[in-house]
């Protein structure tokens, strides 16, 4: 019976290890970030803000407030109170502008007196674009971060966010990834490219659609040059040294 | 009492890691792959190009199958007979299962590609292989699946007349019709061989 409890608790911890790695916010409650339109473009959308509890299931009866303003200044941010309909809170907002913004969803739970915020930088497309790819949902801040945070030490992730394709092709935002990408043998030799935007990307030899991670684990040195549509120069260098 | 605790602990050990491996990839042999792995694999539109056997290759006749595509064209000088003689020692070294692997070129140049010519070249390096060859939009749909790309380089004191720059990756559908890996040029056959026998063992 002892050894039972013992692999039990075994179990117990690495289910809570296994849930710190996978960024289980405090309070065990992830806030999610959808739209109507999907992704947002300029002109009246819905923001779609699911609080989903430790077991997956939607957490109903909270007040949920979202704020959005433009990732530069000069524009004046738009902020809304969300309606909470079927386990969802709806909160309608009108965007004047394309480009990136800073939404804020902050979101006072049943019995929780501490409100529970998320970050998420969205692109705010022109017009709806006819396609969404394979992304159903924008990614907040903290995924983000606790994705880097969390990653094995023998891994260099590459994160394409959604609207990369928009900002390079008119010339605005910055670079994903540097134009040398230096892998080490006896160090980071893992390559993983997360593709969140809605279209397709070209990583010098890698082509990536979107919603796809691809993970190449090089075992000898290597030398690639190509084209790279995450760049404002269009190309990239990857060498895996040894 | 010793071995009711590891039979519990293995078997709870054994959920977690279940676990983790559906939240990653729905491929339970993706970590031990030496390739580039798609995660999740990519779906594939069905295609049907015709063969050097004398018949369409459609894809998804070939469920079950592992199939090897190479985008390339018979006069390319440099990586497409690199990669053929790659894949004639990986087909040999699995002692040429033909009924498991199927090794197809598709060329990009069908103005000078004809279906006879295409079989000399596969042929050349093993009887198995083939060369499907579509022209227009048959074949830049297919390409643009790949995410493959050619372009053509005029040469001016050539007999050749041209050259064509093309991606240089070898890819891999698995027996579920979807594609799994991609393989840099360059990828040692014995990483290549490593991941067909385990994809093999899982089928």
């Amino acid at each position: 019976m002892k050894y039972a409890v013992a692999a039990v608790t075994i179990l117990v911890v690495v289910i809570g290890i296994s849930a710190v790695l996978r960024n289980q916010p405090t309070g065990g409650v992830e806030i999610h970030l959808s739209s109507e339109p999907f992704p947002l473009a300029v002109g009246q959308s819905t923001l779609l803000v699911s609080l989903i509890d430790g077991e997956g299931a939607p957490v109903e009866g909270a007040t949920v407030e979202v704020n959005a303003r433009m990732a530069h200044e000069g524009m004046l941010p738009v902020a809304g109170q969300a309606i909470e309909s079927n386990g969802q809170y709806r909160a309608f907002v009108t965007l004047p502008m394309m480009g990136e913004w800073i939404v804020d969803v902050i979101a006072r739970l049943p019995q929780q007196p501490a409100p529970q915020q998320e970050r998420f930088e969205v692109y705010v497309y022109p017009i709806v674009p006819p396609d969404s790819g394979n992304q159903t949902r924008y990614r907040s801040v903290s995924e983000i971060d606790n994705l880097f945070a969390s990653r094995p030490s023998d891994e260099y992730w590459i994160v394409i966010p959604m609207g990369t394709q928009a900002l390079m092709r008119s010339g605005q935002g910055d670079d994903v990834i540097p134009e040398e990408i230096r892998l080490d043998l006896s160090g980071r030799h893992v390559l993983v490219i997360r593709n969140d935007d809605i279209a397709d990307h070209v990583v010098g030899p890698f082509f990536v659609r979107s919603g796809e991670i691809i993970r190449q684990r090089f075992t000898s040195p290597a030398e690639f040059q190509g084209v790279c549509t995450i760049r404002h120069g269009a190309e990239v260098s990857i060498i895996v040294e040894s | 009492m010793r071995r009711s605790f590891y039979a519990v602990a293995f078997t709870l050990l054994l959920l977690v890691g279940c676990t983790a491996a559906d939240a990653s990839t729905d491929l339970p042999y993706a970590n031990q792959l030496r390739g580039a792995v798609l995660d999740p694999p990519r779906m594939l539109d069905d295609f049907s190009l015709m063969a050097t056997t004398g018949e369409p290759f459609t894809l998804s006749e070939h469920r079950g199958e592992i199939i090897l595509l190479y985008f390339g064209y018979r006069t390319c000088p440099d990586f497409c007979p690199t990669t053929f003689a790659t894949l004639k020692r990986i087909y040999e070294e699995l002692g040429e299962p033909a009924d498991r692997i199927k090794v197809l070129f598709v060329t990009v140049d069908p103005e000078r590609d004809t279906l006879e010519n295409l079989a000399l070249y596969t042929r050349a390096f093993h009887e198995d292989f083939i060369g499907v060859r579509g022209e227009g939009e048959e074949l830049t749909d297919v390409m643009a699946q790949f995410g493959v790309v050619a372009q053509r380089q005029q040469l001016a004191d050539s007999p050749l007349s041209y050259l064509i720059d093309h991606t240089a990756s070898l890819f891999l559908v698995g027996p579920d019709g979807r594609l799994q890996v991609q393989y840099l040029y360059g990828t040692d056959y014995r990483d290549i061989v490593h991941d067909l026998r385990i994809i093999m063992d899982a089928a």
